[in-house]
């Protein structure tokens, strides 16, 4: 298998505060990796440096064997909207849009025909146990509707990358479990790479990896010989 | 993603929708109220200019020959009529304002209004008291309202000399009454006073908005929305927001003109200050129709050919311009 | 589990041979550890002796399965209590855990490391879980979960303790 996202030695600090001190992570094709740790320790950081939605200060992040940090912003934009796909605890529906809207967003900025990317947005809703909810707005959603239509949109381009940031962190512990279902199942299907952030152990364990952050640094444990 | 940023303002649902009207709203209210605002200003110069040109100040600046003038106030069946008697004492001599020329001995000018009421009446009642030729009418320029009842009458310099209030000018009515700075005053405190605090309402309005707006462009960034696109929808949002608003403001003005403009009630003739105000309120929105028949029109009517006259049955004229 | 009991309460729902408690017992409660026959026939019968089961109709012939077990009023009262009573809540205390981290304390060893393998053994076994809940039957699913949570608890109290070793170091080596 082949590496497809890697951190190498990455620093990062939010003015005064450093979050990462040499962080270094390879990710593989296909494969789900689960990033624990402790609160505050750089778990959110060390993914939005990958997703280059931060750039680090120091250190590289190269995908698909390239270096994204030095990439202009609109660059990593288009990078963001055609091959990364994201699900974030909350606050990531536009309120404005409808679920169905909101799932075809990627789509709509990256240029597809309104009915076409509508078309493709809503063959997701029977997918993901959503009948019937294409046309409420994201404050008409359960919590688990909410997440399950976040997770429509982070698949929707088949991205290449799927980053989710405890993606059931304000789901019920079944709730939860379903979206990871879901989240699994879809990437497995689709060969979609996870990197997933979360300090739950049981949703880890929906990851075939994990990694523990720890003050702004990963330690990979030794691999366990099944 | 300009129509998806129309479709984000417009049909964002109810809670999306309410906030543009808010915003709209005020910027109804403050673009009316500017509107108002310009419209009154304008309206008072141009009322205080009519006066001055029926009651200017002596002048005897410059080489011009002067003019004698005065103005006196005449009454028939409780009506006042206005009295003008000018001589010119030189090829120089200004002319008064809303007649081509300067009236000699034995002729006068008659304004509209009292031309009718000349007609209706006897010679023996009113007419003798303008005996001579009649040059014609005198025009709106030099009649503070279209049913003021006014004469500029002829005569020698040494006859007007002789009149009550009699005075040398050198000029008339061609000067805006108020100067520059103080019409700058006026809407300066105008501004401070009116569309300070419409300012701060729309600000409110915008930024009960903000934070919701910020979590859109959070979530659209993150899916990979380029800082442009974002700028896009954000300018197509203000601009919905903006020309609604202004929309809404051109149509309130619009639709408070003319009753406005119609309603000049004798209480204007009275002088306690708020009655004042009322008149100059109303006043002013009748003149304000001025610039924005212009600003519809494209420009095409200035001057006074385009004033709108209210109705003149049974009205007096406005009180005497005082200012302050 | 407890034996005894639990046939008991398969034997509340309809009278029973043996055999058919054996395989009962074995789909739901099993779980790759078969109850051998014998243990099945020397229970039911300990609980026939106690009064707790009857034996109803003996078919002729031989072998063990000829019996037909009933419940009586006895040992459907049992089960009705240990049903309603609720299970004693035993504090796992982690002892072997527990013992290691001290000694590695004690020791000078690194207990964090300890900690760590331990975490990721813990986060190996619940990966299995995982992968049996997400294959199985609902079944399948609850006992994994069942086992899930414990691991979870485990992994919590390794957590709380990898925080606290420091203070902890303090305390057993003073
Ligand atoms: N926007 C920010 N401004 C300033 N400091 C920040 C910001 N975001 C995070 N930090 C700091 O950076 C460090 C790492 O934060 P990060 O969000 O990566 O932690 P985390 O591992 O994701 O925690 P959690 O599990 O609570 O989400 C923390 O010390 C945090 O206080
Ligand atoms: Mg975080």
């Amino acid at each position: 298998m082949s590496v497809v996202i890697e951190a190498r030695d990455v620093t990062f600090a939010f003015g005064q505060t450093p979050a990462l001190r040499g962080a270094s992570v390879a990710v593989e094709a296909g494969e789900i990796l689960a990033i624990m740790g402790p609160s505050g320790s750089g778990k959110s950081t060390l993914l939005h440096c990958l997703a280059g939605i931060l750039v680090p200060d120091s250190g590289e992040i190269s995908f698909a064997g390239a270096r994204l940090d030095t990439l202009a912003e609109t660059q990593r934009s288009s990078l963001r909207r055609d091959r990364f796909g994201f699900v974030f605890q909350f606050g990531q529906l536009v309120p404005e849009l409808t679920a169905v809207e909101n799932v075809a967003l990627p789509l709509l900025l990256s240029g597809v025909r309104r009915t076409s990317a509508l078309e493709r947005a809503k063959a997701w809703f029977a997918r993901l146990g959503l009948d019937g909810l294409e046309e409420r707005r994201s404050g008409e959603l359960s919590g688990g509707q909410a997440q399950r239509v976040a997770l429509a949109r982070g698949l929707v381009a088949e991205p290449q990358l799927l980053f989710a940031d405890e993606p059931t962190g304000a789901l019920d512990s079944l709730t939860g479990e379903q979206v990871m279902d879901l989240l699994v199942s879809a990437a497995r299907e689709q060969g979609t790479t996870v990197i997933l952030v979360t300090h739950e152990a049981r949703i880890a364990a929906y990851a075939d990896r994990e990694v523990m952050v720890r003050d702004g640094r990963v330690n990979a444990p030794d691999r366990i010989v099944s | 993603m300009i129509a998806f940023g129309l479709r984000l303002a417009v049909a964002g649902g109810r809670e999306a929708l309410t906030r543009l009207v808010v915003i709209a709203a005020a910027v109804a209210v403050g673009s009316g109220l500017l509107l108002t605002t310009l419209a009154g200003v304008n309206a008072v110069n141009a009322q205080l200019t009519r006066y001055a040109a029926v009651y200017p100040n002596a002048s005897t600046a410059g080489s011009a020959d002067p003019l004698w003038w005065s103005t006196r106030d005449d009454y028939f069946h409780g009506q006042q009529i206005v009295r003008i008697d000018v001589a010119g004492t030189g090829p120089d001599a200004p002319t008064p304002a809303g007649v081509p020329s300067t009236p000699g001995p034995g002729e006068f000018y008659a304004s509209p209004a009292l031309r009718e009421l000349l007609a209706a009446h006897p010679a023996d009642q009113l007419a003798d008291r303008y005996p001579g030729r009649d040059l014609g009418t005198v025009g709106p320029a030099g009649l503070p309202s279209p049913d003021t009842l006014l004469a500029i009458v002829g005569g020698t310099p040494d006859a007007v000399r002789a009149l009550p209030h009699a005075r040398q000018v050198s000029n008339v009515g061609d000067t805006p009454a108020l100067p520059e700075a103080t019409v700058d005053l006026i809407l300066g405190v105008i501004a401070g006073g009116l569309l300070f605090p419409v300012l701060i309402f729309i600000g409110t309005a915008t930024r009960l908005s903000a934070a919701r707006r910020e979590q859109r462009f959070a979530a659209m960034r993150l899916v990979g929305a380029t800082p442009r696109q974002i700028a896009t929808v954000a300018a197509v949002e203000a601009a919905a927001a903006a020309v609604a608003g202004t929309a809404v403001g051109f149509g309130l003005f619009y639709a408070f003109r003319s009753p406005l403009a119609a309603s000049r009630s004798p209480v204007c003739r009275s002088s306690p200050p708020t009655c004042r105000w009322v008149c100059w309120t109303s006043c002013s929105w009748r003149s304000a129709c001025r610039p924005a028949r212009r600003w519809r029109r494209g420009s095409r009517c200035a001057g006074s050919g385009s004033h709108r006259w209210a109705s003149p049955a049974g009205s007096p004229p406005p009180p005497r311009a005082r200012t302050g | 589990m407890s034996v005894p009991l639990t046939l008991l309460g398969l034997l509340e729902r309809e009278p029973s041979h043996g055999y058919d408690l054996k395989r009962d017992y074995d789909t739901f409660f099993g779980r790759g550890k078969p109850l051998p026959f014998g243990q099945v026939y020397s229970t039911l019968s300990r609980l026939a002796r106690d009064g707790k089961v009857v034996i109803s109709d003996v078919a002729p012939g031989s072998g063990p399965d000829r019996k037909r077990y009933i419940i009586t009023d006895v040992g459907a009262t049992e089960v009705e209590q240990w049903l309603t009573q609720p299970v004693e809540p035993e504090p796992h205390l982690q002892t072997v855990l527990f013992a290691k981290v001290v000694l590695a304390l004690m020791l000078d060893r690194p207990a964090a490391d300890y900690l760590d393998t331990q975490r990721s053994a813990h986060l190996h076994r619940m990966r299995e879980l995982t992968e049996i809940k997400r294959a199985g039957s609902l079944v399948d699913a609850l006992l994994a979960d069942h086992g899930l949570y414990h691991l979870e608890a485990d992994l919590r109290w390794i957590e709380m303790t990898g925080a606290r070793l420091d203070a902890l170091r303090k305390e057993v080596r003073q």
